[in-house]
């Protein structure tokens, strides 16, 4: 199937898939180091969409199946939580 | 990996590159930088941006000064756009004990000519419109402090080092050293690299390092945790900080706010652990400090170490009794906003240059002799 390289694989940071090759051709080749430069997954979907096929990019890059590309770390809430939520489970005293 | 370089330096970190970064101004590029993970996995890409002058110490006052005026430069100089914006930094007081902290900190800072002002509660509503003042009763706030993206700094230095002829070996732990006839040799998981001198600038891992170098550094990496929320409007000009709890907040240059408060607990220093308790704590006192925001979600939260030293002053100086070993480590959670500086103080000590400050308050040895009074704005 022919990609077009401007295609947005992270929709949330809007980072294209020429901006994901620009940054592995750099040399960068941990899957943390690429979210830290190009953002991706960090938007409000958290790399839900995103990372599998930046992963799959990274396999074929590299040549490996794709179960041997780690994802980043998956950081809680795992999905986002209003701050009055969290706080509504306190006692009053937070929220004087 | 090269089997040798004239400098190796271990730990990718904010402080290791800042160093590295200064050699080359100064006409070294035979480096070699070694990491155990990926790209600055410390506490250099998991800290919340924020840059200040305003604490308790010369030691870091001094630094903390000198680095200010340099990261307004360091955009330029390595062609990255780091986002620093120097919204100021409002230490926030809730009683008068603290409301005095502030004063005498206020009053020792200005003696450095730092320009930090004590202000009363109209002007911190009017620095912060969107905050509920009802228990802050004044503070002190400093112009020239503010906040930077940290990523694109770390990669910056990355790619200046790299286009400099610097070696980066991520993923490359080391694992012992000896002394060599001439030179010193380190052991890796990638092999053996024989360097005339070696930095251990490895942040949270740094006392264990120089273990290898059979000194005892007195440093503790303590877990410190932070949070990211949904990006919003640009309303949050100054960082803001509190006393009462360490509570700090600041909006990113995507609008995103972050920060985080001091919280302890059973899962102490296990870095990859996050607390419930902290979400808590945290969204509790933005909700009540920012009533406005109770609607606004939390993204995401994470945590990472924070380098404790007995004074909270950083540990800059050479390796006693192993000649050509430094050590740039202690930071307690400032090592970013001072590593400029630092940078170009261990670049001058490891070429013998003289450094840009005295040595004396840095030195390892202090402790040993009953130490110095310590740093008290340590937040988070």
């Amino acid at each position: 199937m022919m990609v077009v390289d401007k295609s947005f694989v992270c929709l949330c940071e809007d980072v294209t898939i020429d901006e994901l090759r620009k940054v592995i051709r750099m040399g960068y080749r941990d899957i943390e180091e690429i979210k830290r430069i190009t953002g991706i997954g960090t938007g409000p979907c958290q790399g839900k969409q995103c990372m599998q096929v930046l992963r799959q990019m990274l396999a074929k890059e590299w040549g490996v199946p794709i179960g041997d590309i780690p994802f980043t770390t998956f950081r809680p809430p795992s999905v986002p939580i209003r701050f009055g939520q969290w706080s509504a489970g306190e006692s009053g005293e937070s929220l004087r | 990996m090269k089997r040798s370089a004239n400098i190796v330096i271990i730990g990718s970190g904010i402080t290791g590159l800042s160093t590295a970064y200064s050699l080359v101004k100064k006409g070294m590029n035979d480096i070699v930088i070694l990491d155990r993970g990926y790209l600055a996995s410390g506490a250099s890409t998991r800290n919340g941006g924020g840059i200040r002058a305003q604490f308790v110490t010369e030691e870091n006052i001094m630094l903390a000064k000198a680095s200010i005026e340099r990261f307004r430069r360091l955009g330029v100089e390595l062609g990255a756009n780091f986002w620093f914006r120097q919204g100021g930094y409002l230490f926030a007081a809730e009683s008068m004990e603290q409301l005095d902290v502030l004063k005498k900190a206020a009053e020792f800072q200005n003696r450095f000519g730092l320009g930090t002002r004590i202000v009363d509660c109209d002007e911190v509503r009017r620095l912060i419109p969107e905050m509920n003042c009802k228990s802050v009763i004044g503070g002190s706030f400093r112009q020239s402090d503010g906040v930077l993206f940290p990523f694109p700094l770390i990669f910056g230095f990355a790619e200046f080092l790299r286009e400099n002829g610097v070696q980066i070996e991520t993923h490359c732990a080391a694992t012992g050293v000896r002394r060599g006839h001439h030179d010193i040799e380190i052991e890796t998981s990638n092999g053996r690299i024989t360097a005339n001198l070696v930095l251990d600038a490895a942040g949270g891992w740094s006392s264990r390092v120089a273990a290898m170098f059979e000194a005892n550094v007195p440093t503790n990496p303590v877990r410190h945790q932070i949070m990211v929320s949904e990006p919003l409007k640009p309303f949050l000009d100054p960082m803001v900080v509190t006393l009462t709890d360490g509570f700090y907040l600041s909006q990113g240059p995507r609008g995103e706010l972050v920060g985080g408060i001091a919280d302890d607990g059973p899962e102490h220093n296990d870095p990859a652990k996050s607390s419930v308790r902290f979400c808590r704590k945290m969204s509790g006192r933005i909700v009540s400090l920012f009533p406005r925001l109770s609607g606004v979600n939390m993204m995401r939260q994470w945590a990472g170490f924070y380098d404790m030293s007995p004074d909270a002053n950083p540990i800059l100086d050479e390796i006693e009794g192993f000649p050509g070993a430094y050590i740039a480590c202690g930071f307690s959670g400032h090592g970013f906003m001072i590593s400029p500086a630092v940078g170009e103080f261990m670049a001058s000590l490891m070429l013998g240059d003289k450094p840009p400050f005295p040595r004396e308050p840095y030195r390892l040895a202090r402790f040993a002799k009953g130490g110095r009074s310590g740093e008290k704005l340590v937040i988070g």
